[in-house]
């Protein structure tokens, strides 16, 4: 068996710049997912500060696959993977970008306004975290069950944002209370539905990846 | 031979070529559309270059060589009794992989080309009308009295493609015709097959599949003598279908 050598190392250093850029997400992500229960306003704050590694590194795996473009050459799969990562890294750095706006909602949303939601939007936001690691692997992997298969939670957290959402306009025409802080709790249980889909994409990069085929995964 | 409505001005049945009992093209049946360049990639030894000599009779001169099913040139089959091989070259012209210009003036590359195949008329200007459609009348119109191996390579290669057209072929046959040639000579002879097209059907052996990739409406990928796949160019190299093509085009391959 022949193969492309230097093609399969640059392959090979992809996949580690995107695990790298993976794993900073995951942490950001962890990291908001505490902020959520304990409103630590120094975790907070490190989140936000720490949003611009991440948008280097998305740049890093960018960069270099359209160097490997560029100097490689690569068709058919060993292609789509190069255009395929420039897409997932992109929905990366959304997604640590939501991590980053979901710290920032919460200094605005008093204790009292989210306690009642909370278990809640810390079971969707820790839906989101267990898709991400599961899909981390079903990249490098080109796993197409597992990607199809990541992508059926995001039916749970759709439905969990359903419920919350008319909660919250229930409480709202109910107690007629200040709404602003009510606006952003909307908003930010609306992050993390936009979170599911950003993984739900990766999901469909993966099997584009994989097959060529483009399919729409969150229908 | 009679004009064809057909979409198709090449089209192959059956065919299989023996060199004595080694069989070195296996049924290939393949359509080649009119004026639309295809490429034949694939591994040296793997048929491509055996297929482009049948289209026009090529392979008849090799002692051992045997050949069944047919070649329709629109809907006339070249191998059928009483052809006339370079009749048939009057309509299949072909390029090779190294300039082989006649070691005569540029001028009489062409006119002489023109005068054996009994075509008539004030050979000044068709001289001339073939050079630039080659794109080469503008680098050596003062100098049409010289030896045609004064010019560099990629002029040479310029000079027999206007000598395949000046016979008025239909369908131009070229076998690696930049693999001699530096990237500016290749970017010439490429622009020159696209604007060709617009009145030959082209087919192409290249090795560079990135060339096939720039060039090619169609792409077809031989191995052992078998085609493996053939379609749009884009879709052969953007998700071919074939596990093989795959193999062989993303460079695994064995």
């Amino acid at each position: 068996m022949i193969t492309r050598q230097h093609l399969d190392v640059i392959v090979e250093q992809l996949n580690i710049k995107l695990e790298k850029l993976g794993s900073i997400v995951e942490e950001a992500m962890i990291n908001t997912s505490t902020v959520l229960s304990t409103r630590d306003a120094f975790l907070s704050q490190e989140v936000i500060q720490k949003d611009k590694d991440i948008d280097s590194m998305q740049k890093v795996v960018e960069d270099f696959c359209v160097q490997s473009i560029a100097t490689q050459q690569p068709v058919a799969i060993d292609l789509r993977r190069f255009v395929g990562y420039i897409k997932i890294a992109s929905s990366l750095e959304r997604i640590a970008d939501y991590a980053r706006h979901i710290c920032s909602l919460l200094g605005t949303i008093p204790e009292e306004t989210i306690s009642e939601y909370l278990s809640m939007l810390l079971e969707m936001y820790k839906m989101t975290i267990n898709m991400l690691r599961d899909i981390l692997p079903a990249i490098t992997n080109l796993d197409i069950d597992t990607a199809k298969k990541i992508s059926d939670s995001d039916r749970h957290i759709d439905a969990l944002h359903r419920h919350i959402y008319s909660q919250i306009l229930l409480q709202m025409d109910k107690t007629n209370s200040e709404s602003e802080p009510r606006v952003s709790l909307i908003t930010l249980v609306r992050v993390i539905e936009r979170t599911g889909d950003q993984l739900s994409n990766i999901c469909e990069h993966i099997i584009y990846i994989a097959s060529g085929d483009h399919v729409e995964l969150d229908l | 031979m009679k004009d064809s409505t057909s979409q198709f001005s090449i089209r192959t049945k059956h065919l299989s070529l023996f060199y004595d009992d080694a069989r070195a093209l296996k049924n290939i049946n393949l359509s080649f559309h009119e004026k639309q360049v295809s490429a034949l990639i694939g591994p040296s030894g793997c048929g491509k270059s055996t297929f482009l000599r049948c289209i026009n009779r090529m392979n008849d001169l090799i002692q051992s060589v045997r050949i069944e099913g047919s070649v329709l040139l629109d809907d006339f089959d070249i191998y059928q009794a009483g052809v006339d091989p370079v009749k048939v070259r009057q309509h299949v012209g072909m390029v090779f992989q190294k300039p082989n210009p006649f070691p005569k003036s540029i001028y009489d590359n062409l006119a002489w080309g023109m005068k054996i195949n009994g075509i008539t008329g004030d050979y000044d200007e068709l001289v001339e009308h073939n050079l630039k459609k080659a794109g080469l009348w503008e680098e050596v119109k003062n100098k049409l009295k010289s030896s045609a191996l004064s010019l560099s390579g990629g002029q040479q290669q310029r000079l027999c493609i206007a000598r395949a057209i000046a016979i008025n072929p239909q369908i131009i046959l070229m076998d690696e015709p930049t693999s001699a040639l530096d990237p500016i000579s290749t970017t010439i002879i490429e622009n020159l097959i696209e604007e060709l097209k617009q009145n030959y059907t082209i087919i192409i052996v290249t090795h560079n599949m990135q060339q096939a990739g720039r060039i090619a409406d169609f792409t077809s990928f031989f191995l052992l003598g078998e085609v493996i796949e053939h379609g749009p160019t884009s879709q052969l190299f953007y998700n071919p279908e074939n596990k093989k093509t795959e193999a062989y085009i993303t460079g695994r391959f064995g």
